[in-house]
């Protein structure tokens, strides 16, 4: 994951000179770019359900990154820089952790779900995850009911049986 | 009242109080609260609420360890939905249906971490916890045990079959006084066997109860109420089809002088 140090690079750039580098986003693209062809390789795995801690660290990723496109390119229209730097600068070095146990050979799944988690949080402390109504967006609707009425049952069951 | 000081209350939740108010928000978003099958959930989010509303008297507290469990509880519950989807919908778009459980994740995620800013994370220490762990494991696995198995309605049940005559109206007595032993004389002690008899406590709810405990103990050092929020039968009452038994949180409280209860019996005692 080259490109990520290459971004963190731009980003300290960006807190000691305080100006948007947009050149950036170049870099957040291609990132964004591999992730979407990693995304690809776990789905044409065969059972792919369980491939879902992977799936989910990778959309993870993708939800941050999307994010941290939007918030750089009106950074400098809304004065959000050094801000949006040093919010990205605290979260790249766990974005480096996730890839480093996504990609290694003895992959851990739920070590991988647990990085994820982690991710999630950090980025959600410093402004670097989409609202609700956005990642919700993604899914459909009926589906999601579905499925989430399905998780209910099962958490209620995880409840139950403590 | 010199020298004494007005404290509020602190209340200790367990793990399954944070996972069922993460996940009834969600499920209200999405518009799915008649589909909610636990009703419960709508308590716990009313209690974490008046944390939330109340937050600067810190009254909600939790640890590392609640934390952890949580969100060991709602990946498990995920994890075995998508199990029960990939062994009976095989027809279904994998690649579609991952994106939906990544969503449902991300979302009960971001409500628990929305939740526990209604709390205040507290530490324990370790060593105070481990003397007091020999009492509690002996208290759930051999005291309860064997109270809870002194209740066993079998005996009542066979002196009422004994019970003698033919008539309708000792028939209806027998039957009668087999459906009270079954019921009235100690409601729900199947579930309390279950619990306790059959299978004991575990080791992460005998952590969760022993860092109540701690929290208890210095509380009260503190002349400040405390309470151990939980929906657990390993602590609090069962409260099912009219007929409640309140026998371990009454044991916990006369042995540890501590109070277990679930959300509604705290809510007003914390409003």
């Amino acid at each position: 994951m080259d490109e990520l140090i290459e971004i963190e690079n731009k980003f300290k750039s960006m807190v000691s000179s305080g100006k948007v580098d947009l050149n950036i986003i170049r870099n957040l693209t291609t990132f964004k770019n591999n992730l979407l062809k990693s995304k690809d390789e776990f789905l044409n795995k065969k059972q792919l359900f369980n491939q879902f801690p992977f799936f989910h660290a990778i959309e993870t990723q993708l939800r941050i990154v999307d994010y941290l496109i939007n918030r750089v390119q009106i950074a400098p229209e809304i004065n959000d820089n050094p801000k949006v730097a040093d919010d990205a600068l605290l979260v790249i070095p766990h974005l480096q952790l996730i890839n480093n146990a996504l990609f290694s050979k003895m992959r851990d799944p739920y070590y991988v779900l647990d990085l994820s988690t982690k991710l999630q949080v950090l980025a959600m402390r410093n402004d670097m995850y989409p609202l609700s109504e956005q990642v919700t967006s993604s899914a459909n609707k009926s589906e999601l009911a579905a499925k989430f009425n399905q998780f209910v049952e099962h958490a209620g069951d995880e409840i139950d049986r403590a | 009242m010199q020298g004494t000081k007005l404290t509020e209350p602190k209340v200790f939740i367990d793990a399954n109080i944070l996972v069922s108010a993460s996940i009834l928000y969600v499920g209200k978003e999405l518009g799915l609260k008649n589909g909610l099958k636990h009703t419960f959930y709508d308590r716990c989010k009313t209690l974490i609420n008046i944390f939330k509303k109340r937050i600067d008297d810190k009254i909600g507290i939790y640890t590392k360890l609640v934390d952890v469990t949580a969100n060991r509880v709602m990946r498990d519950a995920l994890l075995s939905t998508i199990k029960e989807t990939s062994r009976n919908e095989s027809t279904v778009d994998e690649q579609k249906m991952l994106t939906v459980f990544s969503v449902i994740y991300s979302e009960c995620i971001r409500r628990s971490e929305e939740n526990k800013d209604a709390l205040v994370r507290e530490t324990v220490n370790e060593d105070k916890i481990n003397k007091l762990r020999d009492k509690a494991w002996e208290f759930f696995n051999v005291t309860l045990k064997n109270e809870i198995e002194k209740h066993n309605p079998k005996a009542k049940i066979e002196h009422a079959k004994n019970i003698k005559g033919s008539s309708l109206i000792m028939r209806a007595v027998r039957f009668t006084k087999i459906q009270d032993a079954k019921t009235f004389s100690f409601p729900h002690y199947g579930t309390l066997k279950l619990k306790f008899i059959d299978s004991g406590i575990g080791s992460e709810d005998l952590q969760l109860f022993l860092q109540a405990l701690y929290f208890n103990e210095l509380y009260a050092k503190q002349n400040i109420s405390f309470y151990f929020c939980s929906l657990d039968h390993h602590f609090v009452e069962i409260e099912k089809d009219g007929l409640v038994n309140d026998f371990v949180p009454a044991q916990i409280k006369e042995i540890f002088k501590m109070q277990c209860s679930k959300p509604e019996k705290i809510i007003p005692l914390v409003k």
